[in-house]
């Protein structure tokens, strides 16, 4: 006989594959989406290991981003490019997909969380809360923003770590001790990390889900005293921790604020400013002004400017406040550990540390905790009166509807470039990457007049550009036009701080490429790199520029088979940073070109020690390799 | 009721072949939202809100159509009048669960078969009466039919809920549940159509008319008192609304020929007219347009205004007088006045249309039940007999109507032979033959036939204008006949000249405009012949008296078109228009299509901008998407 427990599973089974195959709907536009931003400098570079994929470990384990590496991201990336390369649908299609999967994991996890509570109809708040998540316009950045497969595997695994947890110590409190769920918690949260480091808050997490969801406690509210009190040792000893950790980091922390146009305090300031705007998206989103460019956001000079400023920290305080009485009186524990889930996920990139200020992406993770707030109070209120249940589900099935019409708009415009590009300057009209991104689109379309008002307002906005930097990029908008370059236009370039006339790599290495490819081949590369000749070999001083900035001089008279200019750039790349090993390898090349057999002698000498202490790359040895052979 | 509903879709089936009509173009037909083959998620949410009636922009219905529509493939007048037909039938099953449930309140007053037998009766009389045909056979009034729908679910839930708090009273967790239901409810109505907002009121008229305060098997005073509190607060609220939206509402009337005052006093004589209608259902009284009724100018003018009023205040004080002896006459009153208040009010809304009746009846159709078996119980007549009778001629009487309804060119004669003294009746009958006049000239197929059709069609067009000396429309239409068909008589009669003396005082309403565009494209394709000179002196007054409307300069801009305007001069139009309103959707297309055609890649941008930046609710996107992709 059929039992209405089975019935609910079998239900809530069918309900998690209907959600599941609706939001594949939603997203499935979403594929034919462009390549945005660190999508070209993190995984272009892996166009090459179809036709070499020895260099496959290489890619995973040699990656430079974050502090340890992103490992595990990046052999996704290999994989999918050695077995599966559908290109950039099908990046993004994976995406999707292990989104997905997270949306399965969460109506797992909050299955057995809302359990614990004996919250009514606890399955279908899960997976309503799941869907909630599943669909917010939110995510469509993180989702569709290829590189952010690192946020979303972090997630993947983080979420596994958690559920391990659970079992783990459901176990625990009926004294079965299970070592393998344990294992499992560690090893997906190892995963988690190398999927991107700021996994690392699942350990706090899971603490904290211990100290206020479980409390120690069975499913019949027996107290296991020794997982209650080691939570709470652990608790207090991460907080004493984090403390520390921040005081010995204290300087590297500030020294991060060198390199930005904002000091910490007015970080701190205007994360809480950001952190509400966070809360208010992910609850009522207005997705016009959701995107990927928020270089816009207004800092916070002090308490008082912008007046916004104040609101925000007051309203964390009184948020505070709130959490300690709540702590205090022993009552809905379980809402203290929703909010604390969402600041502690903000904890590494909203708080001291000198990243970007705003991006969307830092919710994904974070935002399961204002989801699971939601669900506390209103499965509170439906423990208290359970008469509201069937109401408020349907309140959050139509909120749900609502948070997917929003997503399928959004996911339309992430499906096209211009039109992407069109949203972000029309909503972020001050966003220097907006109409940086804008100006590519017209030049991409042979609009190149209009394609310079935008690169000329961009500019403007940019705090670190300078005009020199503006003047390549509307080189590379020329070429981008496939238009002459006006005479002027080179006369111009570098005139102003003739003492430092550049001061962004990036955009003359976007320049650089373009011209390496075959995009403008009516553009006079050899007068361009004349013109760079005057400024920086005329009278060679290495203030002028930085060593990566002279290493894509070097490169550029590279193509120009101007080997003698290529030589003395990269001396004064090395002159620079003298360990660098793609300079040096560069300088190898040059010197052998040159016939200056002493000198690469010389270079090759310093490589091997290189290699022989292990510092060298596997591409450098392959290179240097060559080198000896011949 | 089983056999009733089946009877009932069978009878409303030969109405399916009827065309679209009037509303149903602007909205439905030609809506390209709507042609969706539902592949697309955006797409469902953009059919959803492609509609600008009223406040909402009633997407629930919306999104019903966009279903028709990708279940017929197309917006087929068949399938949308079959499901009007379906929505029909469950209304009628909630009529008779209600009145049920309404009559259940007090089972002193009746046995358990005479309440069956009246919710029954009162099912059969809502679902058979002839003045519903123009409802459920009028596509578009799916919008009236869903709120209805909305409505009545609301009064069925608060009624189940409230007759168990009368009995044995509630806790908190009842009432708060009831009270979600009922805002979820609510909400629903109002997206389906405005007047869903009513659905309080009407509770209230409930609470007043079977409640009455009580509370656990008790009548508490405070109850009542509350109720009267209520009432008093409603009635407050609504003056409120008169003189908070006063200016909103007094701005209606400058697109009228009727005052505030003779609006409200016609309204008097309309409502028992209606009334006229469900009790002695007159067929040939009924009809699409009812625009030959006179306006109340006065309470003296004409007289039965006064005596309508008297009437009101003497029928309202007998129900108050009577309303424990019998309550359904007062309840039927309120439930009929207060289902009217917001179309038969003080809103600049047009005088009379029957489909104002489909939810306001309810109470009257209860009442009417109930009378036939209780007078056939009091005078030993069968009580099923009385109600097959009554069914039967109902049942006939909306055979005929229905008849009349499935074919377009049958329902204007009907409507002209029924309204002879209606201007729109008149002229709807000469534009449909002129229609089909236009049609068979393509074919010619009886060549006799279709003169015959077309003096037939200018005579009513004619008829019209005598009815109505300052019908544009009519004026325009003969204009055009007699100077592409009539050339001698068009000379005898300047319908031009008359037009012009029109302009300077006509109150311009939406079919005005119609008209004009209409004249414009006559003229642009060369069947009317109108000199330049006297064209632009009409636009030159037209432009005088309304400087900021759009739809003139839209026909403005056909003209000038058509004349062989400048690029410069139309896009000097589109900017005029779109500076008094940015977001419209035809000169924005007018003005990229200007754009496009002078190759200008960048300014091209910029429209696109300018209309992503005025599309707040994205409703262009998919259309501006494709753009890109072509």
């Amino acid at each position: 006989m059929i039992t209405r427990e089975r019935m609910l599973v079998a239900a809530q089974f069918l309900g998690i594959v209907a959600l599941l195959l609706f939001t594949l709907w939603v997203y499935w536009p979403g594929q034919y989406g462009p390549p945005l931003l660190d999508d070209r400098g993190s995984l272009t570079k892996l166009e090459t290991l179809v036709e070499n994929p020895s260099r496959a470990s290489e890619y995973i384990f040699e990656d430079k981003s974050g502090l340890l590496g992103r490992s595990v991201s990046m052999a996704s990336f290999v994989l999918e490019k050695l077995y599966w390369d559908r290109g950039t649908a099908g990046t993004k299609l994976i995406n999707i997909g292990l989104h997905l999967c997270n949306g399965a994991l969460i109506v797992w996890l909050f299955g057995m969380l809302l359990c614990h509570q004996k919250i009514p109809a606890y399955r279908w708040f899960s997976l309503l809360g799941a869907a909630i998540w599943l669909l917010s316009p939110l995510y469509v950045s993180t989702v569709l923003y290829m590189v952010q497969r690192m946020t979303i595997l972090a997630a993947l695994f983080m979420l596994t770590a958690l559920i391990s947890y659970v079992y783990w110590r459901n176990a625990v409190v009926s004294r079965r001790f299970s070592w393998h769920y344990l294992v499992g918690f560690g090893f997906f949260a190892a995963l988690a990390i190398f999927s991107k480091e700021n996994a690392a808050i699942v350990l706090p997490v899971a603490i904290l889900m211990e100290v206020f969801w479980f409390q120690g406690r069975d499913s019949e509210g027996g107290v296991h005293r020794g997982l209650h009190n080691l939570s709470a040792i652990l608790l207090a000893v991460g907080i004493v921790g984090a403390v520390g950790i921040l005081f010995y980091l204290s300087d590297w922390i500030q020294a991060g604020y060198t390199l930005r146009h904002f000091s910490l305090a007015e970080r701190l300031f205007t994360e809480s400013r950001i952190l509400w705007d966070y809360v208010g998206q992910l609850y009522m989103p207005e997705n016009l002004r959701m995107g990927l460019f928020h270089d816009d956001v207004v800092i916070s000079s002090s308490l008082f400017t912008p007046i916004s400023t104040l609101y925000s920290v007051v309203s964390w305080a009184l948020l505070g406040v709130g959490v300690l009485v709540l702590c205090y009186a022993r009552i809905a524990w379980t809402l203290v550990f929703a909010v604390s889930w969402f600041l502690v996920g903000h904890s590494i990139e909203s708080t001291v540390l000198a990243l970007e200020l705003y991006f969307e992406h830092r919710n994904y993770f974070p935002g399961i905790g204002l989801i699971l707030l939601l669900l506390c109070l209103a499965g509170m209120l439906c423990k208290r009166f359970i008469q509201l249940t069937a109401p408020i589900l349907v309140i959050f099935g139509f909120y749900v509807i609502w948070l997917a019409l929003q997503t399928s708009s959004q996911v339309q415009i992430w499906s096209s470039t211009p039109m992407l590009r069109l949203n972000h300057v029309i909503h972020h009209p001050d966003s220097a990457r907006a109409n940086e991104e804008m100006a590519i689109q017209l030049a991409g379309v042979g609009a190149i007049s209009s394609a310079l008002e935008y690169s000329k307002k961009s500019g403007e906005l940019d705090w670190r550009e300078r005009i020199g930097d503006r003047q390549l990029r509307d080189l590379s908008l020329y070429c981008l036009a496939n238009e002459a370059v006006p005479a002027q236009v080179f006369d111009v370039l570098g005139q102003s701080n003739p003492e430092r006339p550049f001061a962004i790599v990036s955009t003359f290495h976007g320049l650089t490429k373009l011209l390496q490819g075959e995009d403008c081949p009516s553009f006079d590369r050899l007068k361009l790199a004349n013109r760079l000749l005057e400024i920086f070999l005329s009278d060679p001083q290495m203030s002028r520029a930085s060593s990566n900035f002279f290493t894509l001089l070097a490169s550029l008279e590279n193509d120009l088979v101007r080997y003698d200019h290529a030589f003395d750039y990269i001396q004064l790349s090395l002159a620079l940073v003298p360990d660098d090993s793609r300079a040096l390898l560069m300088k190898l090349h040059f010197a052998t070109a040159l016939g200056k057999v002493g000198v690469a002698g010389e270079v090759i000498e310093i490589l091997q020690k290189k290699r022989d202490s292990g510092t060298l790359s596997n591409s450098g040895m392959r290179t240097l390799e060559l080198y000896l052979e011949n | 009721m089983a056999a009733l509903s089946v009877l009932t879709f069978g009878v409303y089936s030969l109405g399916f072949s009827g065309a679209l009509l009037f509303d149903d173009l602007p909205n439905l037909a030609s809506n390209s939202s709507l042609s969706l083959d539902g592949t697309v998620v955006d797409a469902w949410r953009v059919a959803a809100l492609s509609s600008n009636a009223g406040i909402t922009g009633r997407p629930i219905p919306m999104f019903s159509f966009a279903l028709n529509s990708v279940v017929s493939g197309d917006i087929s007048a068949y399938g949308l009048k079959l499901t009007n037909t379906v929505i029909h039938i469950a209304i009628a099953w909630l009529v008779f669960f209600l009145s049920r449930q309404l009559l259940q309140i007090d089972p002193r007053r009746l046995d358990d078969s005479q309440i069956g037998l009246i919710a029954f009766a009162s099912a059969a009389i809502w679902l058979l009466h002839p003045l519903q045909v123009s409802t459920v056979l009028y596509a578009v009034q799916r919008m009236a039919q869903l709120s209805a729908l909305f409505v009545l679910l609301g009064l069925l839930v608060f009624v189940r809920y409230r007759q168990q708090w009368a009995s044995g009273g509630a806790n908190p967790g009842d009432v708060l549940a009831a009270l979600l239901w009922l805002g979820i409810i609510t909400a629903l109505a109002v997206y389906s159509k405005e007047n869903g907002i009513l659905l309080p009121a009407l509770i209230l008229v409930l609470e007043l008319i079977f409640f009455k305060g009580q509370w656990a098997g008790r009548t508490i005073l405070p109850n009542k008192v509350v109720v009267n509190f209520m009432l008093a607060l409603a009635a407050m609220a609504f003056i409120g609304v008169c003189f908070y939206a006063s200016d909103f509402i007094l701005a209606g009337y400058t697109i009228r020929e009727f005052t505030l005052e003779e609006r409200v006093l016609t309204q008097l004589r309309v409502l028992w007219s209606y009334l006229g209608w469900f009790f002695l259902p007159d067929v040939s009284a009924m009809g699409f347009q009812h625009d030959d009724i006179p306006l109340s100018r006065g309470f003296l003018d004409p007289l039965t205004t006064l005596l309508s009023l008297a009437a009101w205040l003497i029928v309202l004080s007998a129900g108050y007088f009577y309303r424990h002896r019998f309550p359904l006459i007062i309840f039927a009153l309120l439930f009929y006045l207060v289902g009217h208040s917001m179309e038969s009010g003080v809103l600049a809304l047009e005088m009379v249309y029957e489909h104002r009746n489909y939810l306001p009846i309810v109470g009257f159709c209860i009442l009417t039940g109930a009378g036939f078996v209780v007078a056939s119980s009091r005078f030993n007549i069968n009580q099923y007999i009385s109600i097959g009778c009554v069914s039967a001629v109902l049942l006939v009487l909306m055979l005929v109507r229905v008849s009349a309804w499935s074919d377009n060119e049958r329902l204007s004669f009907v409507n002209v032979e029924n309204h002879p003294d209606s201007p729109r009746t008149n002229f709807l009958y000469a534009e449909t033959l002129w229609q089909k006049y236009h049609g068979a000239s393509i074919g010619s197929v009886d060549q006799e036939q279709s003169k015959e059709q077309l003096i037939t069609a200018r005579y009513f067009f004619q008829r019209a204008w005598e009815l109505d000396s300052r019908s544009f429309a009519a004026l325009i239409m003969l204009h055009h006949i007699d100077e592409q068909y009539f050339p001698k008589l068009g000379a005898k009669e300047d319908w031009l000249g008359r037009l012009e003396i029109l302009l300077s005082d006509r109150v311009l309403q939406s079919s005005d405009y119609n008209a004009i565009d209409s004249l414009v494209a006559c003229v642009a394709e060369g069947g009317c012949q109108v000199d330049y000179g006297r064209m632009m002196s009409i636009f030159e007054i037209l432009e005088k008296r309304y400087p900021r409307s759009v739809p003139l300069l839209s026909s403005y801009y056909t003209y000038v078109q058509a004349s062989g305007a400048s690029d410069e001069e139309l896009e000097k139009i589109c900017n005029k228009a779109l500076l008094i309103s940015p977001a419209n959707r035809d000169f924005l297309a007018k003005l990229l299509s200007l754009r496009i055609r002078q190759g200008d890649v960048g300014a091209m941008y910029d429209v696109v901008s300018h209309w992503m930046a005025a599309d707040t609710a994205r409703r262009d996107i998919l259309h501006l998407k494709a753009l890109f992709s072509t």
